[in-house]
């Protein structure tokens, strides 16, 4: 029998894509209209998607790589890993990049600790020192870049279409900054 | 039809009753808790093995407690399409849970407003749901089933960060709150993105509860906190205790302006809605939404007093594919499934 399409919950699913991810199989159920706007199936001369403008986009950004990634111990995640795919592998991850994920936490949430905590200027102690140089040297708007591409890979797996144009803006602004800038 | 699930198939769940004095607008309440077991790797670095050895270890720490008198455990690995589909489409689980593979469970309540999920994208995913808003109510028992699980199963947690997700969107607090609203007089005069942005700058989210994002259907949608991280629980809820009631009274106001400025129109398309439910002979589940989200707009200003809240609110759950396969014996086709639709609707809403 067929179901629903998963995208839009409505139409019936017509179009169904298995795929293979670290060895599992996932099923995909898709309508054909949003089966062509994911990309899969385009019709002859379709226009070009949202899906495939912000998927241009991310790629873009992952060529320019940080050869230093630091490697959780305890389940192998690295920062890289995480940014790609959104999840974190283990408890420990939130310590080991504990620097680096102050400011997408703060983007989020507006906040890197839980309610009730002393201010953060009393929290240094916290801070993981080799990591924050290293996102220290690094140009600020080069770290806001990489951060907000990985959520907007976050937004666009889960269809936010409209926090993903706003990202999308705000990363065309970040990148025009940089090359009229001279870069970092 | 097997018996895992609830006994009538023709039963929606006690959350679409059609409760409280803003049934007009306000569906259903909805709390969602995020959590993970210390000492096992989140979901994306769980093996099959050890996915199987966190649901034996859930299971077992689990099934001393009572979270409701009509609780019920079912091994997703172990039941058929049809009966996950079925809990999907009653919001009990994810599309993740009811599609994909692996070592899985959940337990749920039969009257469908509890469900424990086991090896969603978190170890634990807990749920509750309540008719009309009933967030308050829904909060406290909810923080009850936390406090006796997290007396059995030890919580993956940080000093600083609270509870520990395997998506940094989550932690925190790990809970998210959700009110689903129909909203059909701000989606027509397009009033509707006054109140998109009205949230965003509160932090909150508004979205179509069925299609997501720009697409919606039927009007239909759910507002709930962004934000998990760095505000208390209680301070989440007064965001939506403040918010909600202001998107239903502007709905209540835009509904009586459009009815004295355009009463013809409304009572057309109300009317058209309620004459193709009555006798339509095909309806896919599309088309039913869109209709009931008009019949619906029709009853709530008084217009139809022939069709009740309740029935509404029930078909919006009974005619989803899986509820319409599960009320007939043979496997359907997607064309008998919208006839089984139709006849279905007919019944309820008295034409035959
Ligand atoms: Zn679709
Ligand atoms: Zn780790």
């Amino acid at each position: 029998m067929s179901f629903y399409c998963q995208k839009c919950q409505t139409a019936t699913a017509k179009v169904h894509v298995t795929e293979l991810k670290e060895g599992k199989k996932i099923e995909h159920h898709f309508c054909e209209e949003c089966a062509e706007t994911q990309g899969i199936a385009p019709k002859a001369a379709a226009p070009v998607s949202m899906y495939k403008i912000f998927k241009e986009l991310m790629e873009k950004g992952g060529a320019a790589r940080r050869s230093r990634d630091r490697q959780c111990p305890e389940c192998g995640m690295t920062f890289s890993e995480f940014k790609a795919k959104g999840r974190f592998g283990c408890p420990h991850d939130y310590d080991v990049f504990l620097s680096r994920l102050i400011p997408l936490l703060q983007r989020i949430h507006g906040a890197s600790q839980q309610d009730g905590l002393p201010p953060e200027d009393d929290r240094h102690e916290d801070l993981d020192l080799p990591e924050q140089e290293q996102a220290d040297e690094e140009n600020q708007a080069q770290v806001e870049l990489e951060e907000l591409k990985t959520e907007l890979q976050r937004v666009v797996q889960r269809e936010q279409y409209e926090e993903a144009a706003r990202i999308r803006d705000r990363i065309k602004e970040l990148e025009e900054t940089l090359t009229q800038g001279g870069g970092a | 039809m097997n018996d895992h699930f609830a006994a009538s198939p023709g039963d929606a769940g006690s959350w679409m009753a059609a409760e409280g004095e803003d049934r007009d607008v306000i569906i259903t309440s909805r709390i969602r808790l995020a959590r993970n077991v210390n000492d096992f790797p989140f979901k994306a670095r769980l093996s099959t093995d050890e996915c199987r050895r966190l649901q034996e270890h859930v299971h077992e720490k689990l099934s001393p407690l009572r979270f409701a008198d009509d609780q019920v455990y079912v091994d997703l690995e172990e039941v058929d399409l049809l009966d996950r589909e079925l809990l999907l489409e009653s919001h009990l689980i994810s599309m993740e849970l009811a599609r994909a593979d692996g070592p899985r469970g959940v337990v749920y309540s039969r009257r469908r407003h509890l469900s424990i999920m086991v090896n969603e994208e978190d170890h634990l995913r807990v749920q509750l749901l309540g008719p009309g808003q009933t967030l308050s109510e829904i909060l406290r028992e909810i923080e009850q089933i936390d406090q006796a699980i997290s007396e059995n199963v030890d919580y993956a947690a940080h000093s600083r960060f609270g509870y520990l997700t395997s998506c940094p969107t989550n932690v925190g607090t790990g809970l998210r709150f959700s009110v689903m609203l129909h909203l059909p007089a701000l989606v027509t005069t397009k009033e509707i993105d006054k109140e998109f942005n009205a949230a965003q700058k509160m932090k909150l989210a508004v979205r179509g509860f069925y299609g997501e994002g720009a697409s919606f259907v039927g009007d239909f949608f759910q507002v709930s906190n962004q934000v998990t991280l760095g505000r208390s629980v209680e301070d989440l809820l007064q965001d939506l205790l403040k918010v909600v009631p202001e998107i239903v009274k502007h709905e209540r106001s835009v509904r009586s302006l459009i009815l004295k400025d355009h009463r013809n129109e409304i009572e057309d398309k109300v009317y058209r809605a309620l004459g193709l439910l009555r006798h339509a002979r095909k309806i896919s589940s599309q088309e039913a939404l869109e209709l009931l989200s008009q019949l619906r707009l029709g009853v709530c200003v008084g217009m139809v007093d022939t069709v009740d809240l309740k029935s509404i609110n029930e078909l919006l759950v009974l005619t989803q594919p899986a509820h319409v396969q599960a009320m007939e014996t043979k496997d359907l086709s997607e064309e008998e499934r919208d006839v089984a639709r139709a006849r279905y609707v007919r019944q309820r809403l008295g034409a035959e």
